[in-house]
């Protein structure tokens, strides 16, 4: 006996009600509390890839940074209708960074790395407290960050309101950062400022709809505003052959904009995931990114997922590698940073996950090359480009 | 390492057998070896519902509204179960306010182990405290404005861990297997070979023994019958089947099978038709287009699809 018979608009409402039970549509809604806490531990590594023909001050050390990352994460119920998330990180970062570009024999842009090597080490440290109540929930994150140069507290707010049924979440969200930065070695070189601050703030909207069962969409819209000391204190530029403090404006204005697209595969157990971003501010960057992500489940708990993104962003307006210019005619602002410069970037990563029982297991690798596509005196272009590996171990424990 | 359900040529049927919702369950399922965690998976999910909704367990969700209605009062439910009980209105609404899930409160007045019948005084009493349109409720915001009542969620929830096993094989890529908690069973698809399986509905008044089977390769069926829990007194038998408007068993029919897409959807048709009686709960069927199977009072079998 099959059921091939016409379906009354009875027994059509009867199923479409019966079909929105979590269990029945396989979706756990979004905006419901945890009701187990769950803690996370990982590592990571992250390796910048030498500079070919770079060179440096003072010793022959070339080495970019290395960074170790370590995190901890514990998401826990409190109570019925809420939850905090509470995240702790640890950087130690040593290495050479990019300090300011030459002119090189043959008219190529040079890159000069700081000589000596950088040791630092960030504590990151944040708490996130949130509420759920009938068809809407709040969100109030507390965070921290300290560097042996810098000191950031930052609190933000997010507001999600479900709708059409559970299958549209809108979020509201706003956050301010008030970072200070005082400078190493301000003593020895003039061009790091003694103690200086920025404030940043975001103000985002985002709206993420189940079209059906097995097809998600979330779209986002973000503007941030940036004021105070913008600039880089690290680094210099070589204006007429004097090197002169990394200058940029004291506001930055950026609007971004996200899509995302979320397809899940149930006879292949696979779900594809599209991500667009496109970011563009007022000195002149606009950039855009496009990641793909094919997540594939295994047999016995395993599951794969590789990954592309490419990456594509425009100099900003006062990026120069190096500047010549007539007496008096140095424009105020200029900055030789690879990272304000016009470049591509394509990376590609794997991620490796198993189950076993509580305990999930995460195994990742992700290389991003910065495509050197620079003619011969494209001076849009950095020769300090990045090149990067990053490799990281999770381990997670449901309670 | 095998990519699941890309794979047909090494599928074996394996099966698994427990305890879960008061009643026996087994689950089989043609599988590759690899996949034989899936068990575990599915297991976990029926204790997860089980200690959810379950009246017996003081930590779940369903205590924890009893004790409000106990008294009166309101309180916030979560998602799935706002989910839930959005489907029991629909259910209250399709079947004429039959299938009402605060009927449980007139367990008070039935004691089906003493087999006495309630006194009109004392079945009035706890029949006031019944009604799903009694209580308010939007959202997820749940409100029993008189103490007293009941909420009951054992005519959908063994019935809605069927179903929700059958979404988690799908996911697992499991396209045929069956899925019987208790009596309530969901066919995922045929044998690999394409043949249906055989469903046994059993005799109403022969403990274990089938009064007919039917072959079934996609859906899900579920029977209510008189034979669960029950006493007679001067012939007449008095089932655990209570109707919410008279308070009265359900006198009629001895069980009724019903075949649908879903197993909630097949449950509570076969529960609303017991309490319909014969020729209500035919008509009521054959205008929802369900296959049905009804042995009336007389253990007469009408079976259609």
């Amino acid at each position: 006996m099959a059921i091939t018979k016409k379906i009354t608009p009875t027994l059509a409402a009867l199923t479409a009600s019966a079909a929105a039970m979590p269990g029945i549509s396989g979706f756990a809604s979004a905006a419901s509390p945890i009701t187990e806490p769950r803690i996370s531990i990982s590592t990571s590594s992250y390796q910048e890839q030498a500079i070919d023909g770079i060179r440096t001050t003072g010793t022959d050390n070339a080495d970019r940074y290395d960074i170790e990352v370590g995190q901890f994460q514990l998401v826990a119920p409190m109570g019925d209708n809420a939850e905090i998330d509470f995240r702790l990180a640890k950087d130690r970062m040593s290495g050479a960074s990019p300090w300011f570009v030459v002119e090189g024999a043959d008219g190529e842009p040079v890159q000069v790395m700081s000589g000596a090597t950088i040791d630092d080490e960030r504590k990151d440290a944040s708490l996130e407290y949130k509420h759920f109540n009938d068809s809407s929930a709040i969100s109030v994150i507390l965070g921290i960050s300290s560097e042996n140069d810098y000191l950031s507290h930052n609190i933000g707010v997010v507001v999600d309101q479900e709708l059409n049924n559970n299958n549209t979440t809108v979020s509201v969200g706003y956050s301010f950062s008030d970072d200070n930065i005082t400078a190493t070695d301000s003593e020895l070189f003039f061009s790091r400022p003694e103690k200086e601050n920025k404030s940043v703030q975001l103000l985002s909207l985002n709206v993420s709809h189940a079209v059906n069962k097995n097809l998600a969409f979330q779209t986002g819209l973000s503007y941030e505003v940036q004021k105070g000391f913008l600039s880089d204190p690290y680094k210099l530029v070589m204006v007429n052959n004097i090197p002169l403090a990394d200058s940029r404006p004291d506001s930055r204005y950026a609007l971004i904009y996200v899509a995302n697209l979320r397809q899940y595969f149930p006879k292949s157990t696979a779900a594809l995931k599209i991500d667009y971003r496109y970011y563009a501010d007022n000195w002149g960057i606009d950039s855009h990114t496009l990641s793909l992500i094919w997540h594939q489940n295994l047999t016995n708990n395993w599951s794969v997922a590789p990954m592309v993104r490419y990456y594509k962003q425009n100099e900003a307006d006062f990026f120069a590698n190096y500047l010549v210019t007539a007496e008096n005619q140095a424009s105020i602002h200029h900055s030789s940073d690879y990272r304000l410069s016009k470049f591509d970037a394509v990376s590609y990563g794997l991620t490796l996950t198993k189950q076993i029982g509580r305990m999930g297991i995460e195994l990742s690798a992700e290389q991003y090359e910065s495509t050197d596509s620079r003619k011969p005196g494209d001076s849009r272009t950095s020769p300090g480009l990045v090149d990067f590996s990053l490799v990281s171990l999770s381990a997670s424990y449901e309670f | 390492m095998q990519i699941k359900g890309n794979n047909h040529a090494k599928l074996c049927l394996e099966s698994r057998q427990f305890n879960a919702m008061g009643s026996p369950c087994e689950v089989q399922l043609y599988l590759s070896s690899a996949d034989m965690d899936i068990f575990d998976i599915l297991e976990r999910e029926i204790k997860r519902l089980e200690g959810k909704y379950s009246r017996y367990q003081e930590t779940s969700v369903v205590s924890n509204i009893n004790r409000v209605a106990k008294l009166g009062g309101q309180l916030t439910v979560d998602s799935e179960t706002a989910a839930i009980l959005q489907f029991a209105d629909h259910c209250f609404q399709s079947s004429s306010g039959l299938f009402d899930i605060t009927t449980g409160v007139l367990r008070n007045a039935w004691n089906f182990k003493t087999g006495i019948k309630p006194a009109s005084c004392k079945l009035n009493k706890y029949l006031s405290l019944v009604g799903w349109k009694k209580l308010h409720w939007q959202n997820s915001r749940l409100s029993f404005p008189e103490p007293g009542m009941e909420l009951d969620f054992g005519g959908i929830v063994k019935e809605y861990a069927v179903d929700a096993l059958v979404t988690l094989c799908r996911t697992a890529g499991i396209e045929s297997g069956i899925i019987d908690l208790g009596g309530d069973i969901a066919v995922l698809g045929p044998h690999p070979d394409g043949s249906p399986w055989m469903i046994g509905i059993r005799h109403p008044r022969k403990n274990n023994q089938p009064i007919l089977k039917i072959p079934v390769k996609q859906g899900c069926i579920a029977t209510s019958g008189d034979y669960e829990r029950y006493f007679e007194k001067e012939g007449q038998r008095y089932c655990h089947l209570l109707n919410p408007l008279t308070g009265q068993p359900a006198m009629e029919l001895q069980s009724v099978s019903v075949i649908a897409n879903l197993c909630v959807i097949a449950g509570m048709a076969s529960t609303t038709s017991m309490l319909m009686g014969e020729s209500l709960a035919k008509e009521w069927l054959d205008s929802l287009n369900l296959p049905y199977c009804l042995i009336n009072k007389s253990g007469l079998l009408t079976s259609t699809g």
